[in-house]
């Protein structure tokens, strides 16, 4: 198959390298930012009072402003600098429109400008990395077609007839990244800066997960194998081990990864079969995340003496291997029966901080070290400062992870602790607080390292840049020829030897043909991403869960609805579960396990992922009204060495009833069964049940004039999760006592 | 396989200086996955078809059941002393001391370090909301006042450490009132 024309006349080609540039300082600029909230919560976790008593700085308003920061400020800046850079240079050809470029760029720092304004405030959706406000959805959703129209199209006038593996990545990043946004985004507005999801409990947690999971995937690890697949060779100088390894390992962890989200819901009240397939789905994973791996490792053979000199090299290498061990560990955690001991805790966020830190984190410095001589001309300022930022980084990832990993296997085992009498050996939650302080201590000791290296790279970028002048900056120049255009029979027959037999190497004579035609390449990636999602949640919205006959499950009242909203805004799935997992020492510890039809009018779900604080699931009745009063105005008043910061503004702030019809409305459109009556009189029950709240909170605590306050309900709210169950007799736990 | 000789170079694949090998797989990684791929076949068959999976809704009941099964056994065993096995307790230093340690530790946060009440009711007037017979105290205590906050402490607590709690409670309330919440309830003699 001859492909190129050397009479094809040299064009000359200028790459657009002011946008890696600003994509590069948007990487550093926001990366800092993102973990410096990072090192801010984790002392939250240590001492309270750094929540500052004021709400836009509390540890739930906070926790999405870190997670959102460093993966759609941080790594995707960082994937868009790569991006912009390689793909101008493995295509031959400046990219498509620079107005896009740039409107990609200025659109997508004025979102991130956007989120960090609006999570501290209270607005968001209360699902886990997907907190952005619908407004904010939407404009993700245009630029991020933007980017998309511009690399497409980038594809189509590209002056290299093949696309190489690491395009390949992109492609998979950018339409998995549009498909998964879109569909887990469908929402009912209520207001400029509220909206309900369409999706209910179970089935909203499922999608919100399959949106998770693979947010992961195509933002934080298929974007860093491409980067990974240019950057490498090239800083090592060596070819890619195997190029047959790159196309298994490719379409296997495009296919496959899609199917992995349930696994963040073991033991929950999402349907077994769908765990099932989440955890063979995860198993099968392995293998094609450790292909990307292998083939990074393999094409360092006979480099190695480089990467003791290179430090741009020691931090592939070290990326690699940390992406190596967290899709070793991913794997291994989505084992039900490991999941069992790591759901729920601080196992996960480490895991997480190995893939964040070691493996975005590092393939980014590497790559803006190797950058900084391409696209400001002038050498890195100090080689030994960028050994430095290396093990400084390299330490404060192994003293981040080592304290979380000793931090959740001691608390799980903790929380599952049953004495031969049938008793929980540490029936409180608090002890098992206390046992695993001085692991939060360290890990905000390794945080701090990481953080420092940061600042280390950040000066050594500064020096290194000082003095270069605007005029230099020009973009970068090469000579290319547009390749000749065979006509697609001719190509394909070019697979047939003259019998019109298939020849020996087909398959791979396939790939490659599909290699060169980018637009087939991306609908056949598309399709693989889609399988996955189709076949779990099509069934999921066709059957609704319902509940058993005799059971009634009412939706929220008014009063109920504010009070939910309110505990959204707060944040408080950032630390409390709601789902009580179907385990014996579980359902000793909170009561009977949840099952799907209780959260069927949940939009959102709020099942969380993480227990900082105890699960709340079955929290109704549990204690007084007056308890929540106290614990939410001081939580250490009723429950000593609590880390909750207090929300003393709850209890003066009023509640906002203004849209409250608006609220019912908007959920009756999307299947809460309101009737008519209770949206036309909303207000004048919710008042009634706020007053008749209010003067028992008089009675038993003297607690005056509360009616109208935010923290009437919220607590309604809280004494009445859980209680739809109670006549459920599957459900009851030892009641021959 | 001749055209996969180790470190050969793809003829026509190079990307802006970037060239590939096609060195075979590693085999190793080969049967990894292979064997994941079986495991997965043999474990959704097993699960969903096979009829033998339990699955996780059936261990837990499972698991309950057999719980429920020890608990009746315990409670037979551990049947609550009578009051005049409760007084005996009570006359126990050792075992006032023990009760005093839990009581600490689990209802201070609500009825005060002294019994004085806090959200919950003082303990040391000689007002009873559930009674104030020595019975009718081991009976809150092990089933609790769920609707006001009141722990069911049975199963939380060891028999043992509740059975001490409730003798000290008795003698707390007998050592006279503390000043705190305000009364509640109904006025019982003596205290008992």
């Amino acid at each position: 198959m001859k492909i190129e024309n050397s009479s094809a006349a040299l064009e000359t080609v200028k790459f657009d390298d002011w946008i890696a540039r600003a994509f590069l300082w948007a990487t550093m600029i926001w990366g800092l930012v993102g973990m410096l909230v990072g090192l801010l919560i984790a002392t939250q976790l240590i001492d309270w009072r750094l929540n500052f008593d004021l709400p836009w700085l509390t540890f739930g308003r906070l926790r999405p402003l870190h997670t959102n920061a460093v993966i759609f400020a941080f790594a995707a800046n960082s994937f868009f600098a790569a991006c912009y850079y390689s793909t101008q240079r493995l295509l031959k050809t400046r990219m498509y429109s620079d107005l896009m470029s740039r409107i990609h760029f200025w659109g997508w720092q004025l979102i991130i400008v956007a989120a960090a304004i609006s999570f501290p405030i209270g607005w968001t959706q209360g699902r886990e990395y997907a907190e952005l406000i619908w407004p904010i959805d939407m404009a993700v959703t245009i630029i991020w077609v933007i980017f998309t129209v511009n690399f497409l199209l980038t594809l189509w006038i590209r002056r290299e007839k093949h696309i190489y593996v690491a395009i390949w990545f992109y492609i998979a990043s950018i339409l998995a990244i549009a498909m998964l946004h879109v569909v887990n985004n469908i929402q009912l507005p209520v207001s400029w800066t509220l909206s309900y999801s369409v999706y209910a409990g179970a089935q909203d947690a499922l999608v919100q997960w399959w949106y998770g999971h693979n947010a992961v995937g195509f933002l934080l690890t298929t974007p860093f194998l491409g980067m990974m697949y240019y950057f490498l060779p090239k800083a090592a100088d060596r070819p890619i081990f195997s190029y047959r390894l790159s196309i298994i390992h490719f379409w296997a962890l495009v296919f496959i990864y899609i199917w992995a989200g349930p696994h963040h819901l073991y033991y929950s009240a999402l349907p077994e079969w769908l765990q099932s397939l989440g955890m063979v789905f995860s198993i099968m994973l392995w293998a094609p995340s450790w292909g990307g791996m292998l083939n990074g490792l393999y094409t360092l053979r006979g480099a190695w003496h480089k990467v003791r000199e290179e430090p741009i090299l020691k931090f592939f290498v070290a990326a690699v291997t940390a992406y190596g061990m967290s899709t070793f560990e991913g794997p291994l955690l989505s084992i039900k029966a490991v999941n069992k001991i790591s759901h729920f805790t601080d196992w996960t966020i480490a895991h997480v901080h190995v893939g964040a830190l070691g493996w975005v984190g590092f393939m980014t410095f590497g790559m803006i070290y190797y950058l900084i001589p391409k696209l400001w001309k002038r050498p890195i300022y100090s080689r030994s400062l960028a050994n430095a930022h290396f093990w400084i980084g390299l330490i404060g990832i192994l003293l981040y992870a080592v304290p979380l990993w000793i931090a959740g296997v001691t608390q799980a085992l903790m929380w599952l602790a049953m004495d031969d009498q049938g008793a929980l050996v540490y029936p409180d939650f608090m002890e098992t607080v206390k046992s695993i302080m001085p692991m939060y201590y360290l890990r905000a000791i390794g945080g701090s390292l990481f953080i420092i290296g940061v600042l280390i790279m950040l000066y050594n970028f500064l020096r290194s840049i000082a003095g270069v002048k605007c005029s230099e900056l020009v973009d970068t120049e090469i000579k290319a020829a547009h390749f000749s255009t065979v006509k697609p029979e001719d190509q394909i027959s070019e697979l047939f030897d003259k019998e019109g037999k298939p020849k020996a190497s087909f398959w791979k004579q396939v790939h490659r043909l599909i290699e060169g035609w980018p637009l087939v390449f991306s609908a056949i990636a598309l399709m693989a991403l889609m399988v996955g999602g189709l076949v779990q949640i099509v069934p999921m919205i066709l059957v609704q869960a319902s509940a058993p006959k005799d059971i009634i499950v009412r939706p929220y009242t008014g009063l109920e609805l504010l009070g939910r909203d309110i505990y959204i805004r707060e944040g408080c799935y950032n630390c409390h579960s709601q789902q009580v997992r179907p385990i014996l020492e579980e359902a000793k510890r909170y009561g009977p396990a949840s099952k799907a039809y209780e959260y069927m009018y949940d939009h959102p779900f709020q099942w969380g992922s993480k227990r900082t604080g105890p699960d709340l699931h079955r929290v109704g009745g549990k204690y007084p009204d007056l308890w929540h009063y106290r614990h939410l105005e001081d939580p250490r008043s009723v429950s000593a060495n609590s880390l909750m910061p207090p929300y003393p503004w709850l209890l003066t702030a009023n509640l906002d009833i203004s849209n409250l019809e608006t609220r019912l409305k908007v959920l009756k459109k999307l299947g809460v069964p309101y009737r008519d009556q209770d949206i036309e009189f909303a207000k004048e029950d919710l008042e009634k049940q706020a007053l008749e709240f209010s003067g028992r909170l008089n009675k038993d605590g003297g607690v005056k004039n509360s009616e109208k306050k935010e923290i009437v309900a919220l607590i309604v709210y809280l004494q009445r999760l859980g209680k739809d169950a109670q006549s459920d007799s599957v459900l009851k736990l030892g009641e021959s006592q | 396989m001749n055209e996969s000789d180790d470190d050969k170079l793809m003829r026509d694949h190079e990307y802006d200086g970037i060239q590939e090998y096609d060195n075979n797989l590693p085999r190793w990684w080969v049967y990894k996955f292979l064997i994941t791929i079986a495991f997965a076949v043999v474990y959704m068959y097993w699960m969903q078809f096979s009829g033998s999976g339990k699955n996780i809704w059936d261990e837990y009941m499972t698991d309950r059941t057999a719980y429920e099964r020890d608990e009746m056994l315990r409670a037979a065993k551990n049947m609550r002393p009578s009051e005049e096995e409760f007084l005996a307790l009570a006359a126990d230093p050792l075992v006032l001391s023990s009760g005093e340690l839990v009581f600490k530790e689990r209802c201070a946060s609500c009825h005060g370090l002294k019994g004085e009440g806090i959200v919950g009711p003082n303990l040391t007037d000689h007002y009873w909301i559930h009674g104030g017979s020595l019975m009718e105290i081991a009976n809150v205590v092990e089933k609790g006042v769920p609707e006001k906050g009141m722990v069911p402490w049975k199963g939380i607590l060891k028999p043992d450490e509740i059975y001490a709690v409730i003798a000290y409670v008795h003698e707390l309330n007998k050592k006279g009132e503390v000043e705190g919440k305000a009364a509640e309830g109904e006025f019982v003699s003596g205290g008992k």
